[in-house]
């Protein structure tokens, strides 16, 4: 008995210790990703009925027929499309500048970079609800309150999908800066010194090494970051069904509200495979331009 | 591994210490220095705003014009400090962080060892097996799991094979139907693989000739050597099940399983005082803030590691 788990030992060590490793993982993909990515190709051309006894029948393409004649799946992608660019517009060049400067302070870097971080920790849902409140409609609101001796408003932050979008944007950009600036940081620590030394030498100053030396060094991260902003921006969920209650509709909660309020699978994974194909073409420009960007180099 | 440059006084930045010297630099240095800590007061004030307000009676919150402070000012022994406690008290708080350390522990299993397994097998077995299988692994990058949601949730409702439904209270209430999915982490084997790279065959194969096997290598010379990354890895992942709410708001649907972020929001759909739930919301952010301050060394070599938030 000894020597046959001996033997078995010896195999095992030789012959399949490599793949064994794998194993597990193997497992946990099938179940959990590779299988469900081809069922959800499937589901979206199926009917699931209500009751869970019932066996799914054939749709064809109603699903989608159904998805391009429903109001809401514009107003979905809108919404996202405007959270996507306002995120950008105002979020994507924060945490650039913010980490050029960091880098640059001889004092209190250390704090600093605590301080920027901080609210990357805080729960979504805390901070969610407690800039409900900072946003409040009345006087009384925090953000009101500010603007009120520029004499503007009370605004209602979350009056029309525009507003909410840029109210939430706003927070979202105050939540994520730091967290993303600490990446640039560590980007800018890798900017050999050789470089600047030799600029002044050649006489360049601290615009032309900005220009010249620095933003070129972190142009890869840059592109990196710009892309992973885009996918997480258009799997926004959390924020607006907290703030708003999902009056604000994103692709995620169209499809929350199909699955799990008006029960219809098939309509709800057909929303979803329009987002993979989103995110698929995102990818494959994103590496296209990678690819462009770093050849230039 | 990769470590990051440490800046010290050889290494420099953008802007020398003889620029430095040019009084118009220094000005604006000391400008933009002011300007810098003052985004680090924003960053942390509405943080303090919710502390603060939670001492207030709910009508002083959305005063105008504004009371910063509880009333009354000067003794702060009188300020509201009981809405703690009530929240405290209300909430259950000691049931919902016990419900969410569990689901935490749960996931972290799941999420780190299968992937620290494949990224061993990946890294130091290399074969046509293992070449296919990484690249498999790699593509499931590019698919969220947003994107599967439906089909997960199918899944876990009626488990392949077992037939059986996560979601009821006899199979886990939901925490199956959380922790199990937590087990595909194509970006952890991707970490780990680039971890394990670094350390150097030899070690390996002086192991074997010392007739050690592979499993034995794994858990008693690789294990211990990863402690920096699983350290990471770790923090992260109970930092990500503290904080998320969308799976759980889907698969866990009894009240008393809940973990605490979805409490708290259900809890801020009724009808409750807005310093109540304030001081909720506090109550519920000291585990992660402690967690930060702890490990933060960590946490920002996480991050500058593999480029994720937490």
């Amino acid at each position: 008995m000894k020597k046959l788990f001996h033997q078995f030992g010896e195999f095992y060590n030789a012959r399949i210790a490599g793949p064994s490793f794998l194993f597990p993982a193997i497992l946990f993909f099938l179940v959990f990703s590779w299988i469900p990515i081809v069922w959800s190709v499937i589901i979206s051309f199926q009917h699931y009925s209500v009751n869970p006894d019932e066996a799914p029948s054939w749709a064809g393409l109603e699903n989608y027929s159904y998805l391009f004649s429903d109001p809401s799946f514009y107003a979905a992608w809108r919404n996202v499309l405007l959270f996507v660019i306002l995120a950008l517009l105002i979020g994507y060049f924060i945490p650039v500048i913010l980490a050029i400067l960091v880098n640059e302070m001889r004092r209190c870097q250390g704090l600093l970079r605590l301080g920027y971080y901080l609210p990357a920790i805080l729960p979504v849902v805390v901070i969610s609800l407690i800039w409900k409140y900072l946003y409040h409609p009345g006087t009384g609101g925090l953000f009101n309150t500010l603007l009120h001796p520029l004499g503007i408003g009370p605004v209602e932050w979350f009056f029309t999908d525009t507003m909410a979008i840029f109210s939430i944007v706003i927070m979202a950009t105050w939540r994520g800066a730091g967290a993303t600036m600490i990446i640039y940081l560590a980007a800018l620590q890798g900017v050999p010194s050789q470089l600047y030394e030799a600029a002044e030498i050649d006489g360049a100053g601290i615009w032309q090494r900005l220009w010249h030396i620095t933003l070129p060094q972190i142009l890869p991260i840059m592109s990196i970051i710009l892309i992973l902003q885009v996918i997480g921006t258009f799997k926004v969920f959390a924020e607006p069904f907290i703030m708003t209650k999902g009056k604000t509709m994103t692709i995620m909660s169209f499809i929350y509200e199909k699955a799990f309020h008006s029960i219809n699978m098939g309509v709800a994974t057909a929303m979803s495979m329009t987002l993979f194909v989103a995110l698929v073409i995102l990818s494959l420009v994103y590496f296209h331009v990678q690819k462009r960007v770093l050849s230039r180099l | 591994m990769r470590t990051m440059a440490i800046k010290d006084s050889e290494t420099r930045t953008l802007i020398s210490d003889v620029d430095l010297k040019r009084p118009g630099i220094r000005a604006v240095y000391w400008i933009l220095f002011s300007i810098l800590i003052l985004g680090c007061v924003t960053a942390v004030l509405p943080l303090l705003w919710g502390m603060m307000n939670a001492l207030k009676a709910p009508k002083d919150i959305f005063a105008f014009p504004p009371k910063i402070f509880p009333e009354p000012f000067a003794n702060p022994l009188k300020w509201n400090w009981s809405n703690y406690v009530n929240a405290w008290n209300r909430i259950h708080f000691a049931r919902y962080f016990f419900n969410t350390i569990i689901l935490a522990v749960g996931v972290w299993f799941f999420n780190l060892f299968p992937s620290a397994l494949a990224g061993y097998g990946i890294s130091k077995f290399r074969s046509r097996f293992s070449k296919a299988t990484a690249f498999l692994f790699f593509l499931t990058l590019m698919v969220p799991f947003e994107t599967i949601m439906i089909p997960l949730f199918l899944t876990v409702k009626k488990f392949p094979l077992l037939g059986i439904n996560l979601l009821q209270d006899q199979w886990g209430g939901g925490y199956l139907a959380v922790m199990l999915p937590a087990g595909v982490s194509a970006f952890n084997i991707f970490v780990f693989k680039g971890f394990f790279d670094d350390i150097p065959n030899d070690l390996i194969e002086a192991a074997r000739i010392d007739g050690a096997g592979e499993l034995r290598i794994f858990f008693t010379i690789i294990i211990p050597l990863s402690r920096s990354i699983l350290a990471v890895l770790t923090i992260f992942s109970f930092m990500f099940t503290w904080n998320d709410f969308f799976w759980p708001l889907i698969v866990i649907q009894n009240q008393k399983y809940q973990p605490i972020m979805l409490k708290l929001y259900n809890f801020s759909q009724t009808a409750v005082s807005e310093s109540i739930l304030l001081a909720a919301l506090i109550i519920a952010s000291i585990p992660p803030i402690i967690l930060f301050f702890l490990f933060q060394k960590e946490i920002m070599k996480g991050i500058t590691l593999t480029g994720l938030k937490y």
